[in-house]
């Protein structure tokens, strides 16, 4: 697998973060400083996987790997927030993730993360992106009754782990974490699914089959991870970045069935956020959120937003526990 | 699976002839909208001149209850107050106009951090006296909400979370 690096502003420090990440994947490096090069590198079709690394200005670049035969993931370094970028224009859809720099530094675990999903294909999991060495548990959400119990849970199981600690701290985690829970899942039985679309958010709901939604969540010591699965693989990249972006009316329309705060509230609270979709099968979001919870330092943090289509014909994934 | 500790939204109502105040706990989520909290919520505020919402000790909102709250003080003619507005609350409001201009904010609960013992505890400010209405919140000290020599530091930046208030200006 090829690595096609075109960063022309990125500094030096970064690049060496991104250089040590994909020599550990055992990428082969192609380091460019003209266009022309790039596009060479990206037509050449000696090796059938390539991935191009650029910055988020480099919109005909993206437009033009996007285009080549085979397979050819694009990764955009982003120095200024997604909602900006998102904001400026159409080009900078259809990226396989968007990652974000600290302080001029890149997350090498980041990097290895996303070139071993595009590697491997299997995109699906939270166990990409957190272990489950500490807690892990996983449920079906069938309707009212068990979403309100799945709800709870998460809360209550935030909530213990600051037992003996600081109340309030945890108290805030419990409540952004199942907060984020409860709009993923209203998403996906009201929005992903055709049959709830039009039906008021009070009136109760009862899933069946591929309806029914999958939540999971873990926590290694550092993060909690949050994974919600419906059926349907219907979120759009194009979706998801408009609901990131989009500016709020100074009032809220009684005509809407939701505040619709959904996706963009979740963005501006986690750390990463993850939308895997195996198009008309299957859609996982994954949140992680930092368990060193403190307000002034998360609104400086980075953040990191992944977005991986599977083709239509991949076999479909499903797991679960029952409840 | 157990029962969880967390319950639905329920109310605790202390009712004078012409004041009323609502303490509303638990979640506020899709259910508030047919349950028969909601009618009591609307014949308080129906009959009463002044009504205050407090939302000290509600554990957790989704879109859809803040949706169910936003038309109803947006719809009503009483004086509605909104008090203890907890950080998660105001962090909700400043996506979306969830609190409408005519309704009074009282206190919000504002996070402090002690470094030492990475313990967060909230103090309550009453906006226009503790935290007054700025244009912008950017170097807004907020210390002054603090016993003299407190170690505690402002964990929140006052701009993200105080911002909507400038509207009110």
């Amino acid at each position: 697998m090829r690595a096609v690096i075109y960063t022309p502003s990125i500094k030096a420090r970064a690049m060496a973060s991104l250089r040590l990440a994909l020599n550990s994947a055992n990428l082969e490096l192609c380091v460019c400083d003209q266009e022309e090069q790039v596009r060479r590198q990206l037509a050449e079709k000696s090796d059938p996987m390539r991935v191009l690394i650029t910055e988020a200005c480099e919109r005909n670049l993206v437009a033009y790997a996007r285009s080549q035969e085979g397979k050819c993931a694009t990764l955009l370094l982003m120095s200024e927030s997604l909602q900006r970028a998102g904001a400026d224009d159409q080009p900078v859809l259809g990226n396989d993730a968007y990652i974000a720099q600290e302080n001029d530094h890149i997350n090498v675990g980041e990097i290895l993360t996303i070139i071993n999903k595009f590697r491997s294909g299997n995109i699906f999991g939270l166990d990409h992106y957190i272990s489950d060495r500490l807690m892990r548990s996983a449920y079906r959400i069938k309707n009212n009754d068990s979403k309100d119990l799945v709800l709870g849970r998460i809360y209550d199981s935030v909530l213990d782990l600051g037992h003996g600690m600081s109340e309030v701290k945890f108290k805030y985690l419990a409540q952004r974490f199942s907060t984020i829970a409860d709009e993923l899942v209203m998403n996906s039985v009201f929005h992903a699914n055709p049959r709830f679309e039009s039906q008021p958010r009070s009136e109760p709901f009862h899933l069946q089959g591929e309806e029914i939604v999958h939540v999971e969540w873990r926590y290694d010591g550092d993060y909690f991870g949050l994974s919600i699965k419906d059926g349907f693989g219907a979120l759009g990249q194009e979706t998801v970045l408009r609901y990131l972006t989009r500016v709020f009316p100074a009032v809220i329309d009684e005509t809407r069935l939701t505040a619709g705060l959904g996706l963009k509230y979740i963005y501006e609270k986690v750390e990463k956020l993850v939308v895997n979709v195996h198009p008309n099968h299957q859609t996982e979001v994954i949140c992680l959120m930092s368990v060193d919870y403190h307000g002034r330092r998360r609104g400086a943090c980075s953040k990191s937003f992944h977005y991986f289509s599977l083709p239509e014909q991949v076999a479909k994934l499903n797991h679960g526990v029952a409840i | 699976m157990n029962a969880s500790k967390q319950t639905p939204a329920r109310l605790i109502i202390e009712s004078m002839p012409e004041v009323a105040k609502i303490q509303v706990k638990g979640w506020l989520d899709e259910r508030i909208e047919t349950s028969d909290l909601a009618k009591e919520v609307q014949g308080m505020i129906g009959s009463h001149q002044h009504v205050t919402l407090d939302f000290g000790e509600l554990d957790r909102a989704n879109s859809s209850g803040l949706r169910y709250l936003a038309l109803l003080l947006q719809k009503h003619q009483s004086q509605v107050s909104v008090d203890f507005l907890p950080v998660f609350f105001v962090e909700l409001i400043n996506f979306a106009a969830i609190i409408p201009l005519k309704t009074e904010i009282k206190h919000i609960l504002i996070p402090f951090y002690n470094p030492n013992s990475d313990e967060l505890v909230e103090v309550s400010a009453l906006v226009g006296k503790d935290i007054p209405i700025l244009e912008q919140y950017e170097n807004f000290d907020c210390t002054h909400l603090l016993p003299e020599g407190s170690p505690l530091v402002p964990d929140f930046d006052p701009e993200d979370l105080l911002g909507f208030l400038s509207d009110r200006l």
